[in-house]
């Protein structure tokens, strides 16, 4: 099955108001997707949705050419992982437990075993760089420790579509930049990434795709260079911005007025 | 059951979890022989040893007396199984609530689950016999737990909202059990003390023999929901993302712990702060993954009881006093001295 994500005509609407309209969109396998916009813009709801955890009003989201509503939960958590931009709370058991819970949709699956379980979370813990953190409370981590730990454990999920609410916002800039390189390598590898990203530098360098989200529509939706211009930002922000060349790497650099 | 965490040979601390289960077990085989020897009759451990063993088929030392064979097998035997199956079902059951609410102070007496079984129990005793008042427990316990379930659930379905609706339907429910006491026949339904601070002074081996078979059904519910605890320590939300079945995991969890309360408190009546304390000590010598947990607390409540219990028949022997008396004197302050400081269990 082809792990390609679409949202056809998706509507949402809370009460009387209209959190989105009319999303039309798609992602493909090997893009990393930021979608980006200012607070209430609806990210958080098209991620939900996309991820088969609120219903949309009107229109449909398909997951490997199959509507996402008639996918069962066991397997919709075989094919998708999804993290939350609230992270859990003080959970008393170790970071590896933790790591290991993202495991749970593959127990008795055909072709795992337990070694394999232990594998994929020794590596995923690995490859985040908190083998340091393997034997500590969840509970007594500092939010930074708990993000790249909630994060490692999405990962071990291994699914083909991986949605992330905003997975760096606590972290330090070196473990932000980090963090973010090893999303991108995930989403190179073949799997739909789609992530939503608050900081805009951070979305114009290591997203291949950008989707610019302002009240409840897509104004821009596109590569960062392309998308991510001094007027749109200006205009969907009502914030003086200017996007200028970066003078330290190719692309552009984003600047708050 | 044996992948992710708490299987053997990937753990480093699988050792340790084992050593507490066995350890509290060790303590538990030692507290059953002292409540086989003390009492208004003294019998020798060595003695009772001796009845044990011939109990079992095998002939070591002397023919013990007959009166100490009649005491340790007919009266103090019973008791102290059903003082185990007891206090286990009390010790499990509060850490599957804490679990599934995340909650450290959800215990089924405070969730209305022990009230429920009260009354259940009560209406059971009506008739006069054992199997029908732990029966009745077992209903009552898992209606009351359908009640809270439906009542306490919110839009946010918070776990706050689940605490404070057993609260108040407990209270309504414990005014139900106080009229049915005092208004049935004396003979047959127990007082109210039974029902409010417990006794294990009625146990027979018919008693053991209802209880052990209510009760191990919602036992291996319970433990068979182990991973799915776990699971939801995450969260609800997390849970959902993760393929578990939140509402039909909640459903079994709350019918297993109504089942499995309920039928103990059919057989001693209410005894408090098992639940609530014995699972707080166990996280925090063994860790919080719910497998040793439940497995723990079963082990650490029954040695609770049965700890009280020996005290309940020795403060003001030859009188007995009811064996709540004893778990909430020393449960209510270590449970204080417990939340003091924040909970951190060990990896």
């Amino acid at each position: 099955m082809t792990p390609h994500l679409a949202a056809r005509g998706v509507s949402y609407r809370a009460g009387s108001a209209e959190v989105l309209h009319g999303i039309d969109l798609e992602f493909i396998p090997g893009q990393l997707v930021a979608v980006v916009g200012p607070n209430g813009a609806g990210k958080t709801t098209l991620l939900r949705i996309l991820g088969g955890e609120i219903a949309p009003s009107s229109g449909a989201v398909t997951i490997g050419g199959v509507l996402l509503r008639e996918v069962p939960d066991l397997e919709l958590a075989r094919m998708r992982a999804f993290l939350g931009s609230d992270g859990p709370g003080d959970i008393p058991f170790r970071v590896t437990t933790v790591v290991a819970l993202g495991r749970t949709p593959h127990r008795h699956g055909e072709g795992n075993s337990a070694a394999r379980d232990a594998e994929v979370v020794a590596m995923t813990i690995a490859e985040f760089g908190i083998p340091h953190l393997a034997d500590r409370i969840f509970g007594t981590l500092s939010s930074g420790e708990r993000s790249l730990t909630s994060l490692a454990r999405v990962m071990a999920q291994e699914c083909p579509v991986v949605l992330l609410d905003e997975p760096t916002g606590a972290l330090d800039v070196a473990i932000e930049e980090r963090t973010m390189g090893l999303i991108r390598a995930r989403s190179r590898a073949g799997r739909v990434v789609v992530s939503v990203l608050h900081d805009l530098n951070v979305a114009a360098r290591y997203a291949d795709r950008s989707v610019v989200m302002s009240q409840g529509t897509v104004v821009a939706d596109g590569p960062p260079e392309e998308v991510l211009t001094s007027e749109l930002l200006t205009d969907v922000y009502r914030h003086s911005m200017k996007v200028v060349p970066h003078p330290l790497r190719p692309g552009p650099l984003i600047l708050v007025g | 059951m044996a992948t992710g965490p708490g299987r053997a040979g990937d753990d480093p601390f699988g050792a340790r979890r084992r050593g507490v289960v066995v350890a509290l077990l060790v303590l538990l085989a030692g507290a059953a022989i002292a409540n086989l020897c003390v009492g208004p009759v003294h019998i020798a451990p060595a003695e009772v040893l001796r009845v044990l063993a011939r109990a079992a088929g095998l002939a070591i030392g002397d023919e013990p007396d007959a009166r100490a064979r009649a005491v340790v097998l007919d009266i103090r035997m019973p008791r102290v199984l059903v003082g185990i199956v007891a206090g286990a079902a009390a010790g499990i059951t509060g850490a599957a609530l804490q679990g599934l609410f995340r909650n450290p102070v959800a215990d089924p007496h405070l969730l209305g689950i022990g009230p429920g079984a009260s009354l259940g129990g009560a209406l059971g005793s009506l008739t006069g016999s054992i199997p029908s008042a732990v029966a009745g427990g077992a209903v009552g316990g898992m209606i009351a737990a359908l009640l809270v379930r439906r009542l306490g659930r919110s839009r946010a379905n918070e776990p706050s909202r689940f605490i404070l609706t057993g609260l108040a339907l407990g209270a309504a429910i414990s005014a139900w059990v106080g009229f049915v006491v005092f208004v049935a026949d004396r003979t047959r339904v127990p007082p109210i003390d039974f029902w409010l601070l417990g006794n294990l002074g009625a146990s027979t081996w018919a008693t053991l023999g209802t209880l052990s078979l209510t009760a191990g059904v919602g036992v291996v519910a319970l433990l068979g929901a182990a991973r799915t605890l776990d699971v939801l320590a995450l969260g609800e939300a997390d849970a959902r993302r993760l393929g578990v079945d939140v509402d039909m995991a909640t459903l079994v969890i709350l019918l297993g712990v109504g089942a499995v309360i309920g039928a103990a408190v059919g057989a001693v009546g209410v005894v408090v702060f098992i639940g609530l304390v014995v699972p707080h000590v166990v996280r925090r010598l063994a860790g919080a993954t719910h497998r040793v947990v439940l497995l723990g607390s079963a082990v650490g409540g029954a040695l609770m009881m049965l700890l009280a219990d020996l005290g309940a028949r020795v403060v003001v022997s030859p009188r007995e006093i009811p064996v709540g008396l004893l778990t909430a004197a020393i449960g209510g302050p270590f449970f204080l001295w417990l939340i003091r400081k924040p909970e951190v269990p060990r990896p």
